[in-house]
């Protein structure tokens, strides 16, 4: 229970910040990607079903809003959080460079993901210019926040679980 | 323990439910064409507290404009106060001319070319959340008569065009959005052409314009401006000026790139005009048919 407010909490979290805040703050016109660190931190941390379907909540968000076809985010989150879902077998919570190592990748897919199904379909050929000029800058935005969210996100994990362990013993 | 115990459903399982679910989404959106139901009743549900967040993301742009330099301001002052003298003439000449047109045209008894439109003030209440598209959100909607396919000004240039309504806010798709074509014409020849949004030309503040005829006489800072045979854009909404022009690959027509009137990176209100471009070909056409 205390875990999907936890959830709840941080998809509305990550949507409003977003679409509310981060708009404003966009450096060089690029704004980072907070939907991608909430999925793929909780896909690491949880595993592949939890990443999954936050990812699939965090996409219906931005999806009843902005997409082109309702769906498509939501697709594209969700698989990127089971894909992440394969990293915590061989992941210490503990540890920072993999976690952002795997955000960055993420996000990279993210983008290219976007590129090929919105972009290339309708003839936008130059993907040099779009992972330069988009895709790069975002991840680099993306992976300074991300320093700071995954540490929140790990931290509020791990109070849970003591929590959780806490009742057990109870 | 006992979670595990309750439930262990594979992670695989999951994930084909969710792909399933999103193909599902997808292909009902793609069908219907329109916003969904769902679609509808999530952003009914999220918009009203994303209006009060957006008031907290304009206070962070104030503070941003705030942080400016006294001697930049000061120099935008004066440059703002030649413009001001610019103008001023300027105004003087035109009205000069204006009272001469009106004359001119009670002679003809010639219509008014561009009506006033009736228009409904809209705040931007949010943005694209991505770095792919440029769409917004405006926090007017069908309680307030606005109706897909709208034109959306600022400024006195074209924004953009309404293209999904719900009851209190509607989204508009800006004109430098990737996906956005706008028929426009050169207001001096009137010579029409296609003014294309593109992601890429959008870094340099530029949009793409086609289609121009190979005899048309073009130079920088001509004004385009949305053609009268659009179906859905209002004639005579200024576009933006030419900036640079070129022959296209094929030498059957011209290219340019022009840059817009409106300036998108900061503009947090809107003006909606409530008149379609539908009914107004319906009217005149039906006061033709009297006419005659």
């Amino acid at each position: 229970m205390r875990r999907l407010i936890f959830y709840v909490a941080i998809v509305i979290l990550a949507f409003f910040m977003q679409t509310g805040v981060f708009t404003h703050l966009a450096l060089g016109g690029i704004v980072p990607n907070l939907f991608v660190i909430c999925t793929a931190s909780i896909g690491m941390i949880r595993g592949k079903t939890e990443g999954c379907v936050v990812g699939f909540f965090c996409g219906i968000l931005m999806d009843a809003l902005f997409a082109m076809y309702f769906g498509f985010y939501a697709l594209v989150l969700a698989v990127l959080g089971y894909l992440t879902g394969y990293v915590k077998q061989i992941f210490y919570e503990e540890d920072m460079t993999l976690p952002i190592v795997i955000i960055g990748v993420a996000d990279i897919l993210y983008g290219i993901a976007v590129y090929l199904f919105s972009f290339l379909t309708r003839g936008r050929m130059d993907f040099p210019f779009y992972l330069g000029k988009i895709i790069i800058p975002e991840t680099i935005y993306t992976l300074i926040l991300a320093v700071f969210l995954y540490r929140l996100i790990s931290w509020t994990n791990r109070r849970i679980e003591i929590k959780g362990s806490e009742n057990r013993i109870d | 323990m006992n979670k595990n115990k309750r439930k262990q459903i594979k992670p695989r399982y999951v994930l084909w439910l969710i792909i399933g679910l999103c193909l599902l989404f997808i292909g009902l959106s793609l069908s219907s064409g329109g916003k969904l139901n769902i679609q509808e009743a999530v952003s009914t549900l999220v918009l009203p507290m994303e209006k009060g967040l957006n008031s907290v993301g304009q206070w962070v742009d104030e503070q941003k404009q705030h942080s400016r330099s006294v001697s930049e301001l000061l120099e935008e002052n004066e440059s703002l106060k030649q413009q001001v003298d610019q103008l001023n003439t300027k105004i003087s000449s035109m009205e000069n001319n204006l009272s001469e047109l009106d004359s001119l045209r009670e002679l003809l008894k010639m219509k008014e070319v561009y009506p006033d439109y009736n228009m409904v003030g809209a705040r931007i209440i949010s943005k694209d959340a991505g770095n792919w598209y440029n769409n917004f959100i405006i926090d007017k909607g069908s309680n307030d008569g606005i109706q897909k396919d709208m034109n959306v000004i600022y400024d006195n240039g074209l924004v953009g065009i309404v293209t999904d309504v719900s009851a209190n806010n509607s989204t508009v798709r800006a004109i430098i959005d990737d996906t956005s074509s706008v028929s426009g014409m050169l207001s001096k020849s009137t010579e029409l052409c296609i003014v294309n949004g593109d992601l890429k030309l959008y870094q340099d503040g530029l949009l793409d314009v086609e289609m121009i005829s190979k005899t048309a006489q073009v130079v920088a800072g001509d004004e385009i401006v949305t053609s009268y045979i659009s179906d859905k854009y209002l004639p005579g909404l200024v576009i933006g000026y030419i900036s640079d022009v070129s022959m296209d690959s094929s030498n059957l027509s011209q290219n340019a790139r022009i840059t817009p009137k409106v300036s998108f990176d900061n503009i947090t209100n809107v003006m909606v005009i409530t008149q379609l471009k539908a009914d107004l070909v319906a009217a005149e056409a039906e006061t033709e048919e009297e006419e005659s």
